[in-house]
């Protein structure tokens, strides 16, 4: 046994440990080793791991791409077996759905006191032992399968044999101007807690002509007589549930797109403070205000 | 913050994807790109060696050399689980725990049974996949695409198809999320 521990400390890398502990550290501080934030990206709730893993991929190609022209970069593509790679990024996917790790996060969040991620990772090294196990009769075949096999190239080197140029050199840029539109619109907004103050569903403000306000008509007790009568019309002054639009964006911001956070629109908000007159339905709501 | 609130992450996005960017820049520039799940196998390849020699031997997979030598991949994989170790403690979050604040709202507070059961069909799926395709979200993902491979591309589709359509069966109903 000392023996076996002996050869094992042997095989210590340095490179491969700082790499390590620094990835690791990264994606616990980076919220990707949290499988809630994993699942809210699944879900399209909790887009802070999305963005987090689009710019951790474009920083990557970037750099990547950099040190490929001055030289320095290591690695070679995986082998493009099209079928294993689609019936294993399915499988994955659906792996990943359901618990919300993945193999490094999995690592990572079992370090850090999770007794599920452990459990995952023990699924994870029977997944292992099943693949070595089906390895020389099924998987093995399946990657063969010359017809969908185009080898360890890139997409770049894939479009080269192609002959098609306008690829290789459109696609980075490409790749990037996806990666920043992604960023974009997912931008965070800023949202308060919901539930608490948010009343009975308004109208969305955006899409709405202003509706008339309806005239308040406050009949004081003692206004029997005729003076009283000019002060019985009161402007109206907004009744606080419904002036309270700034917490209707919450509801309806936009419409059901699961892909965006609720969105806080400021201005907007701002400019329609009811304090019209006679809101009329053919001027936009936006105008009624500065008059 | 209840217990059923998912918890804000210590870096903002763009701190963490700046700096796990880096990560694999320096990967790529020291000795390879990240990758995680390949060394499940090589574990397992390593330790069939010391106890069935001979299966390892006549395998196609185990008896290449890169299946059974810990390397630099092993000793990433290692160096992560002590940097989110350290991270954790750090920063006041390490925890015990046993189940998630999604699990929780939408399978049942105490269902810890469920949890272990789904993450270890979940774990299984994962590495099978993972094997399937080469590499996990670090090393075919993320690393493919830093080097553009070719294969990347149906990956990525597969994987967020699978991911979202799960995700969607198993957890319908959403937490409050601290931002």
């Amino acid at each position: 046994m000392e023996s076996t521990l002996d050869t094992w400390l042997n095989t210590f890398n340095l490179t491969g440990f700082i790499v390590g502990v620094l990835f690791g550290a990264a994606l616990f501080l980076g919220g990707l080793a949290d499988p809630d934030k994993i699942v809210g990206t699944l879900r399209l709730k909790d887009l802070h791991a999305l963005r987090t893993i689009v710019l951790f991929v474009l920083v990557g190609m970037l750099g990547t791409w950099i040190l490929q022209l001055a030289g320095y970069a290591h690695g070679t593509p995986k082998a493009a077996t099209m079928v294993t790679v689609v019936l294993g990024g399915g499988l994955l996917g659906v792996g990943f759905g359901m618990t919300g790790y993945c193999p490094g996060t999995g690592l990572a969040c079992a370090a850090a006191g999770r007794f599920d991620a452990l459990i995952t990772v023990l699924g994870m090294f029977a997944g292992a032992a099943a693949f070595i196990w089906a390895y020389p009769d099924i998987i093995q075949p399946l990657e063969k399968l010359a017809a969908y096999d185009f080898g360890k190239i890139t997409i770049l080197e894939y479009f080269e044999v192609q002959g098609d140029n306008r690829v290789k050199y459109g696609l980075v840029p490409t790749v990037f101007v996806v990666g920043v539109v992604l960023l974009l619109l997912t931008r965070p907004r800023k949202q308060r807690p919901a539930a608490a103050y948010v009343p009975a569903p308004v109208e969305s403000a955006l899409e709405r002509p202003a509706e008339p306000q309806p005239r308040r008509v406050e009949i004081e007790p003692t206004s029997v007589s005729a003076q009283a009568a000019p002060e019985t019309v009161s402007t109206p002054e907004p009744a606080p549930e419904e002036s309270d639009l700034e917490s209707s964006w919450l509801d309806e911001g936009e419409p059901e797109d699961e892909g965006r956070e609720e969105e806080d629109e400021g201005p907007l908000r701002l400019e329609l403070e009811p304090e019209e007159e006679e809101p009329d339905s053919e001027t936009p709501p936006d105008r009624d205000e500065k008059d | 913050m209840d217990d059923l609130t998912v918890r804000k992450a210590v870096f903002p996005w763009w701190l963490a994807g700046l700096v796990l960017g880096l990560v694999q820049v320096l990967a790529v520039a020291l000795e390879g790109p990240l990758g995680v799940s390949t060394q499940f196998v090589v574990v397992e390849g390593v330790a069939a060696k010391q106890v069935m020699p001979e299966y390892a031997e006549s395998h196609p997979l185990l008896s290449q050399e890169k299946y059974h030598t810990l390397g630099y991949g092993f000793w990433l994989d290692i160096g992560l689980i002590a940097g989110a170790f350290v991270a954790a403690v750090v920063t006041l979050r390490w925890r015990p725990r046993a189940t998630t604040v999604w699990w929780k709202l939408n399978r049942g507070r105490s269902d810890y049974l469920g949890r272990f059961v789904f993450g270890f069909v979940g774990g299984f799926l994962i590495l099978l996949g993972a094997r399937l395709a080469h590499s996990c979200t670090s090393g075919q993902f993320a690393s493919g695409w830093a080097l553009l491979s070719l294969s990347v591309v149906p990956f990525t589709i597969m994987m967020f198809l699978g991911g979202l359509l799960t995700a969607w069966l198993v957890y319908p109903r959403t937490p409050e999320i601290q931002r």
